[in-house]
């Protein structure tokens, strides 16, 4: 009896988690804008060039954004892309480059799938060398 | 069990399921937040109670060597050991129910205990957007864990119990 009050008590607190976080996710999830957005992507490479593209899109997430302009390639047996390849460079791992998005300036918290685009946002992709904290 | 030395039979185990739990992991990576780490970490700690440290050890280690000490890593020092705490505050509970909810529990906590790096690291908003992008796949976690631990946990019991030697006696 013991077991099955305790069994009973987890099962009601799994329920009310799970109907939290998707309460949460659904009240604060950045959501898609359809219609076109026009972004900025600007991409710098190792020596420190830079080149930057006005992008009109349809798409909601900076993947399709940046697809669509054959601008990025990547890694995508997990469950979101990995990106390794940028403006037709591909970051060599063995001397730890890799690509670093920002939006803004500021550090993207997801990653190109994840992250909703809107109208007049600039994101910027930097090869950078060497894995930090 | 308790202040008796291991046998090193029952080292051997240990340190097998901590690369056990890693290599499963890597061969499951495919599939986003699903794999065996928690029917393995509840399972042992069944079995060994606080010794199951060791393997949960092996197994952070593991992580790191291959994949990188990055800030994610921090968290798994922190996020695993607290599933053994878990399994050890119920540990006379039986029933395989109970300890798939628990698990299944765990997997829907499992992005917000990562995200505490990033909210130290970047303050709030880092880490509350962090959480919230992971939820999808908090609930896919919780899924998994709860038909992994209510498949596997009473036959994994019984091997690692077999391959240790049965040198516990379980209730």
């Amino acid at each position: 009896m013991q077991n099955k009050k305790k069994t009973l008590i987890a099962i009601i607190v799994a329920i009310a988690l799970i109907a939290g976080l998707v309460a949460c996710y659904v009240a604060f999830a950045p959501k898609g804008e359809a219609g076109t957005k026009d972004i900025t992507v600007q991409v710098v490479h190792a020596d420190g060039t830079s080149k930057e593209w006005e992008i009109s899109t349809n798409s909601e997430n900076l993947r399709g954004a940046l697809e669509e302009q054959d601008l990025i390639a990547g890694d995508d047996s997990g469950a979101t892309l990995y990106v390794t390849t940028v403006d037709g460079y591909t970051a060599d791992s063995a001397n730890e480059e890799w690509w670093c998005f920002t939006k803004g300036g500021e550090t993207m918290m997801t990653g190109v799938d994840d992250t909703v685009i809107s109208d007049g946002d600039k994101y910027e992709i930097t090869l950078t060398v060497g894995y930090d904290w | 069990m308790t202040g008796k030395k291991l046998t090193v039979r029952e080292m051997a185990v240990l340190a097998m399921l901590g690369a056990l739990m890693f290599a499963l992991k890597a061969a499951m990576m495919a599939l986003p937040n699903i794999h065996p780490i928690a029917v393995f970490i509840i399972a042992g700690t069944l079995y060994f109670g606080w010794r199951m440290l060791y393997s949960v050890a092996v197994y952070i280690m593991l992580e790191g060597l291959v994949y990188g000490f990055g800030i994610w890593w921090i968290s798994y020092l922190y996020i695993w050991p607290l599933l053994v705490s878990v399994t050890m505050l119920f540990r006379n509970t039986r029933g395989r129910l109970f300890w798939a909810v628990v698990a299944a529990v765990f997997g829907l906590c499992f992005g917000a205990m990562c995200a505490i790096p990033y909210l130290i690291a970047g303050g709030w908003a880092a880490g509350f957007s962090y959480w919230l992008s992971g939820i999808p796949f908090d609930i896919a976690h919780c899924v998994g864990n709860f038909a992994v631990v209510f498949a596997l946990l009473p036959t994994l019991i019984r091997a690692i119990g077999t391959a240790a030697g049965n040198t516990v006696k379980m209730a």
